[in-house]
């Protein structure tokens, strides 16, 4: 569904990415791992248009949308859910869910789902963003996220900056939304959770993918475990 | 007995003073949330809006209360065109491009009104301009209860369309964290737009509610502007609610000084206020902490 193929960015004179090359198909729950610096964000960024890359293409269900203004590749069925949650704070829970679907028609039954999966989330509705806790402003930024009813849904450092529980909690929605159909991108420092909750992953290092596979070989891999895992 | 109607009409008049600098207020802390933009030349949209309205009546005639809303989509649509083609081309490039197009502004949008319009001071005529209601010893002309109403009238209108709209609502989440907005799928670029064309149009209605109430030339907007700077920095930056109180307060104290200390004290008072709220809430009366 998302194809993206030697794909360059630069910061000025600085390059952040190198021929960066991943794909992924529909259904499955993917990876990017690597250190902080690694170019991680950048990579997420590109991908939503909030960053141009220097050269080559990304394509979503065949269609080129790396030169598509930011709006456009929302509307097309791809949703962030960014580094930072990233919330509107002086809204409610429902207005900064309602922004979620700004793009799309069907709110009534999205909320529902939505509501079904976060039950706080519906009692407290009428509770600014900004008064939630680290934990709740994760799940309300993943549900924003889901409003639109995205075909490709992308978290950026979902478990940062949460307590343990809470961590399992947010790997624990990936694996449910994933199996309701929706293709999840995860990008994550937090390299053995992800490597567990996800079908496949490639490891970014410097700006370049240096390693790719089944996550379940990643996770045996004699580098990963060196250099993330600490084995 | 006489002091305290005397104090009423104070209040009266402190109050559709502070009307006007709302309207200004909140237009240009609508640029400035959304945008990022400080609009030195809101004063100058202000007197564009009074002389719409002036043309507007001179040609056709009709109650110059009407003509308020034809003068608010008239200079509503001008910002939308300053905006595209003004500060969309230099946004992002450094603030002092910025700063330096919209005081260009000041004087371009000055000298072109003395040369449509000359430098003669004009009045908008209203048919109510000699109508006073009287309680008791006291009058007030309904000019002036006309301004409040309008002015509650239109901000419950942006009220209802900030929060119950989904655009309102866009044009919100625009200001509080604008790359959110861009995931959300919002076309910034069109708030931009909408938002400079809201500001101006609320600058069209402060500058026609001025222009019935008091005569005025091209260089009305100059003191106007400058005091709704004060207003959203005493309220606050990026507040609404922040820049009707200051704009009220400021309105009313302005009219008490005039009246105990002499109008000399009017400007000196307003950024005394200014300066003793950042003292003690740098942040302005309503400011978010960031």
């Amino acid at each position: 569904m998302l194809k993206v193929e030697n794909i360059n960015v630069s910061y000025g004179s600085v390059k952040i990415l190198w021929d960066v090359n991943f794909h992924i198909d529909e259904g499955e729950i993917i990876t990017i791992i690597g250190p902080n610096g690694a170019g991680k964000t950048t990579i997420v960024k590109t991908l939503l248009g909030l960053i141009r890359s220097t050269a080559g293409t990304i394509k979503f269900y065949g269609d080129p949308i790396h030169q598509a203004p930011t709006h456009q590749i929302v509307k097309s069925g791809i949703a962030l859910v960014p580094e930072g949650r990233e919330l509107f704070p002086r809204m409610t829970i429902m207005e900064n869910l309602q922004m979620g679907a700004y793009t799309s028609d069907e709110r009534e039954d999205t909320l529902k789902w939505v509501f079904n999966l976060f039950p706080l989330l519906e009692e407290r509705q009428k509770q600014s963003a900004g008064t939630l806790s680290g934990g709740e402003q994760q799940m309300l930024a993943i549900a924003r996220g889901l409003m639109s009813r995205p075909k490709l849904l992308i978290l950026d450092e979902p478990s940062l900056g949460l307590a343990p529980i809470m961590v399992n909690t947010v790997f624990e929605i990936v694996k449910t939304l994933n199996s309701q159909g929706v293709t999840v991108l995860l990008v994550e420092q937090n390299i053995h959770h992800a490597l567990e909750a996800s079908n496949r992953g490639y490891v970014l290092e410097t700006g370049r993918i240096t390693l790719e596979g089944a996550s379940n070989e990643l996770l045996d891999n004699n580098h990963v475990k060196e250099a993330y895992l600490g084995m | 007995m006489a002091e305290i109607t005397t104090l009423i009409q104070i209040f009266i008049w402190g109050l559709t003073a502070g009307c006007i600098y709302v309207l200004m207020a909140v237009g240009l802390n609508m640029i400035f949330g959304v945008m990022k933009v400080v609009n030195f030349a809101h004063g100058e949209i202000m007197m564009l809006g009074a002389f719409t309205s002036f043309w507007v009546y001179y040609y056709t005639g009709l109650n110059p209360y009407f003509i308020l809303f034809i003068s608010m989509i008239l200079v509503g649509v001008f910002g939308v065109i300053i905006e595209r083609y003004g500060f969309r081309k230099v946004l992002g490039t450094g603030k002092l491009n910025e700063i330096f197009l919209s005081l260009g502004l000041i004087y371009i949008l000055q000298n072109a009104a003395v040369k449509l319009w000359t430098d003669d001071i004009r009045k908008i005529n209203s048919p109510f301009s000699s109508a006073t209601l009287d309680i008791g010893i006291l009058n007030i002309t309904y000019d002036r209860l006309i301004a409040i109403a309008f002015t509650a009238l239109i901000l419950i209108c942006l009220y209802l369309f900030l929060t119950r709209t989904d655009v309102g609502r866009a044009l919100r989440a625009t200001s509080q964290n604008h790359e959110a907005a861009m995931l959300m799928g919002v076309n910034v670029n069109h708030m931009y737009m909408l938002s400079f064309g809201i500001g101006a149009a609320l600058a069209a209605a402060a500058g026609t509610v001025a222009g019935i109430l008091s005569p005025f030339n091209p260089y009305m907007g100059t003191l106007p502007g400058i005091m709704a700077f004060v207003v959203i920095i005493i309220g606050g930056l990026g507040s609404i609610p922040g820049a009707i109180i200051a704009g009220l307060m400021l309105g009313l104290v302005q009219n008490f000084t005039i009246f105990y200390f002499g109008g000399a004290w009017k400007e000196a008072v307003a950024f005394a206020l200014l300066i003793i709220v950042l003292i003690i809430r740098p942040t302005g009366l309503f400011g978010e902490e960031h």
